[in-house]
């Protein structure tokens, strides 16, 4: 009897050894999985309380290497600020339909493509969901992402964007950028 | 006897122990990338990338411009210059190299020629794009011949494949190579 006693407290040891490392693991793996994908439409989608949509996206091709395309994506945010802090770390991806996956260019020349590549001439920043100079909740705020693509992608990709805060959920847009020419 | 019998089977299961102690792989071996050669001129493919070592130079010195300035390096003993083509295979990702020496010593790049025009340490590889780099390392000179490029994935290399590539034919040592933007 008193051996039983030992062998069910060590089962119940071991299984709740089992459960609490579990447990951290899937926690850990949900948080850099997106296992829910929300399809998301042009007036954008709201995940865990703020409001995602893809302003603009333009793409350029140099002459000289034309089956490689820059992508530039105009992303706008819109929640409040305690729904934003969620948002930190947001994480932008291209996609492609063998779910082959692009990440933003982070260089010293990705600024100055970014202003090449948009109308306007400027670069609103890469994505940061709580700048110190946010505007008031209810306004949008915009930053962009540069992508270096093959050409053929321009036909088909989606956009992945999720953060540290809602995954595993994650929101994906079609992207359809407008071509500029960039001789 | 009995007890003979006890004290043998705690003493077998003490050495099967330590045998087993002995034996298991350190946490650094366990998580190291699978060698894979790669021969020379051929492509050779990771999980997560493929290159091809493209061509190498020996140099006395070399020169670079970085931040607006002009700059010589010169070494004891040789730079040798890693020329690589290399594609991302799902995602987008940087590389890492070392030169492993004839002697089996490895050598990390040269924080001599950091930012030099298309280093390899500031480059992006992308799925489905081929991308040219350049590794610059600098060692003694015997470690060149009979010494292999190995490239791994910056980020995640365990489960993947460390690429073991053999060097083109050994060119002649130059008294300096400029690298141009």
């Amino acid at each position: 009897m008193r051996h039983l006693l030992w062998i069910l407290l060590a089962a119940v040891l071991l299984l709740a050894n089992v459960v609490v490392g579990g447990w951290t693991e899937i926690t850990d793996l949900r948080r850099a999985r997106e296992w829910r994908v929300v399809q998301a439409g042009e007036a954008g989608a709201e995940l865990r309380g703020v409001h995602v949509r893809v302003d603009q996206v333009w793409a350029g091709s140099a002459p000289n290497l034309s089956e490689r395309a820059l992508v530039l994506v105009r992303l706008a945010l819109r929640g409040p600020e305690a729904a934003r802090q969620g948002w930190a770390g947001c994480d932008i991806r291209l996609r492609d339909a063998a779910d082959r996956v692009w990440l933003p260019l982070i260089s010293a020349d990705s600024e100055g493509a970014v202003r090449v590549l948009s109308p306007d001439g400027e670069s609103k920043g890469r994505c940061n969901p709580i700048p110190y100079d946010a505007p008031p909740d209810g306004q949008e705020f915009l930053s962009d992402q540069l992508f270096l693509v093959p050409s053929e992608l321009l036909k088909g990709a989606r956009l992945r964007v999720s953060a540290w805060g809602t995954r595993p959920e994650a929101l994906e847009f079609a992207v359809k950028p407008v071509l500029r020419d960039l001789q | 006897m009995i007890r003979a019998g006890s004290i043998a089977l705690v003493l077998a299961g003490a050495a099967l122990l330590g045998a087993m102690m002995q034996t298991a792989p350190d946490y650094n071996s366990v998580v190291q990338p699978f060698p894979n050669a790669v021969a020379a001129g051929a492509t050779g493919e990771a999980r997560s990338f493929r290159a091809r070592f493209t061509g190498l130079r020996l140099a006395d010195r070399i020169a670079f411009r970085r931040y607006g300035r002009d700059l010589v390096r010169a070494s004891d003993g040789v730079f040798l210059i890693a020329e690589i083509e290399a594609e991302a295979i799902g995602i987008s990702q940087r590389l890492d190299a070392v030169w492993q020496g004839a002697s089996g010593r490895r050598y990390a790049l040269s924080r001599r020629a950091e930012d030099i025009p298309r280093g390899l340490e500031s480059r992006w590889f992308q799925p489905g794009l081929g991308n040219h780099a350049v590794a610059v390392f600098e060692l003694p000179e015997d470690e060149v011949a009979g010494g292999a490029l190995v490239l791994t994935g910056s980020f995640t290399a365990v489960f993947d494949s460390a690429l073991h590539l053999a060097p083109p034919a050994l060119p002649e040592r130059q008294p300096i190579i400029r690298f141009e933007p």
